[in-house]
């Protein structure tokens, strides 16, 4: 079924194909097209880090059972790149570590689906996607380091930006941390100023697994 | 009595998070003006930046200069002269106003412009250019007679930059389009190559396409900017922020 699959620890046995497919796609755009220095050294032709173990959540847009587009988050309650790796970028507020509050890092749409001059469709339902699958989770907030490019494109959706610390330079580029509300407002923000449709493009298969302990109820399996 | 000691970092926090409900021009500017005095600023601009040859009072989006000053830039149209103004379209990061370069040799213009600030008291400045996916969108300049450009300052006043571009850019009444990109992937690949001082000859060897195809490229890119020949071509991508050296 095509649409964003949510892939969590209890269902990727069914993704076994898929989640290959998106770690080779990573590794074409984050390793050979960004060339992102610092990435854990792999010589299989595909991006994983430390990160992917069986609490992250990918969201993988598929279309005939290929995958074109993707993110990924990881709960805040455990460890991940912004608590290990980058926490001097969240100094003056402290990095978010909450149940409600996931990390999201890890944003790539296929070469050949991007578009010129504009946010792809995939992309942009990839990221309605992504809040989408936060509020559905409860979800107050997800967590990011992104290259300060990405703000006026944040703030041109209507989200609520909030710095957890002063942007610097890692890797010749401008990064700042920061936190994104999760709210309805953000879901139609996305939506209407990409054209995206107003129904869910979510697929969920297989054993449900929270990203967030402390949600309250647990929905009925699809 | 303990004296409260200044935190650029914290202030900065505090400014995005008041700014963020603000709906009002002047109650933005105002915010501007008690954010940036703190550092001894007091003349600031939040601008989009004209094509060669364009004017720049069009493209302002929130004007915290003094009048006189204000003036005095736009009738002699000193956009064309001031170093700091090419420096954004090179720079993605933020920088101090002494750190534009020019030749005075070669363009005594900048250099008399940069007099006749610190004349009017912007003798110190910090200049954040803000760029997008889309390349260059706008600058926030800001300066005075004295004025803290510490490490901790620096990155303050960026912060506080960003945020106040996108506020001036969605509660001025006619915003300016950000600059919205011409060129293909294929055109700027090319201008590129241009930009690197190959011929057309040499671009189609490296790219592998035709000779013809290249020159094709190229005429279709002189035509979107108006420009005469491949160099004013390659200028003024770059000023645009298409290409980047």
């Amino acid at each position: 079924m095509d649409g964003v699959h949510v892939v969590t620890g209890a269902n990727r046995h069914f993704y076994a194909d898929a989640l290959d497919q998106a770690f080779r796609l990573r590794y074409r755009v984050y390793v050979e097209e960004l060339r992102w220095r610092g990435l854990p050294p792999r010589d299989d032709e595909r991006e994983i880090d430390q990160f992917d173990t069986l609490d992250a959540v990918h969201l993988l847009y598929l279309e005939n059972n290929k995958v074109i587009g993707g993110t990924r988050l990881v709960p805040t309650t455990v460890p991940h790149l912004l608590s290990e790796v980058f926490p001097h970028f969240a100094a003056e507020r402290g990095v978010p570590r909450a149940p409600d509050i996931a990390e999201w890092t890890r944003f790539y749409v296929a070469p050949e689906r991007r578009e010129e001059h504009k946010a792809s469709h995939v992309g942009s339902t990839v990221l309605a996607s992504m809040i989408e699958y936060a509020l559905q989770e409860q979800l107050s907030a997800v967590s990011v380091l992104m290259n300060i490019f990405w703000l006026s494109r944040f703030h041109g959706y209507g989200w609520r930006v909030r710095p957890l610390g002063l942007p610097a330079v890692h890797d010749d580029e401008w990064l700042l941390a920061a936190t994104i509300d999760i709210t309805p407002q953000a879901l139609s923000g996305i939506r209407r100023k990409c054209g995206v449709d107003e129904c869910s493009a979510l697929v969920r298969v297989g054993a449900y697994k929270p990203i967030n302990r402390e949600k309250r109820d647990v929905p009925a399996v699809a | 009595m303990d004296e409260q000691i200044f935190d650029p970092g914290r202030a900065a926090f505090a400014f995005c998070d008041e700014i963020e409900g603000m709906t009002e021009q002047s109650a933005v500017i105002d915010r501007m003006n008690i954010e940036l005095g703190k550092y001894g600023i007091d003349a600031w601009v939040i601008t989009g930046l004209p094509m060669p040859g364009g004017r720049i009072e069009e493209m302002i989006l929130l004007n915290g200069w003094n009048p006189e000053w204000s003036r005095y830039y736009f009738s002699k149209n000193l956009v064309k002269d001031d170093p700091c103004v090419a420096h954004c379209f090179r720079s993605i990061g933020p920088f101090e106003w002494k750190d534009a370069p020019y030749d005075p040799d070669t363009w005594p213009a900048a250099e008399k412009m940069m007099h006749d600030a610190a004349d009017v008291g912007m003798r110190h400045g910090f200049a954040v250019p803000i760029h997008s996916f889309a390349g260059f969108q706008a600058v926030v300049s800001m300066g005075g007679k004295h004025v803290d450009l510490s490490p901790a300052a620096k990155r303050a006043l960026h912060l506080v930059s960003l945020y106040a571009h996108h506020k001036a850019s969605s509660v001025v009444r006619q915003p300016q389009e950000p600059y919205s990109p011409l060129l293909t992937r294929r055109e700027k690949e090319i201008l590129r190559w241009v930009a690197c001082g190959k011929t057309a000859w040499e671009i189609s060897q490296i790219l592998r396409i035709s000779d013809a195809t290249v020159r094709q490229h190229l005429k279709a890119v002189a035509r979107k900017f108006e420009t005469p020949n491949k160099t004013a071509t390659v200028v003024a991508a770059l000023r645009r922020g298409e290409i980047h050296l």
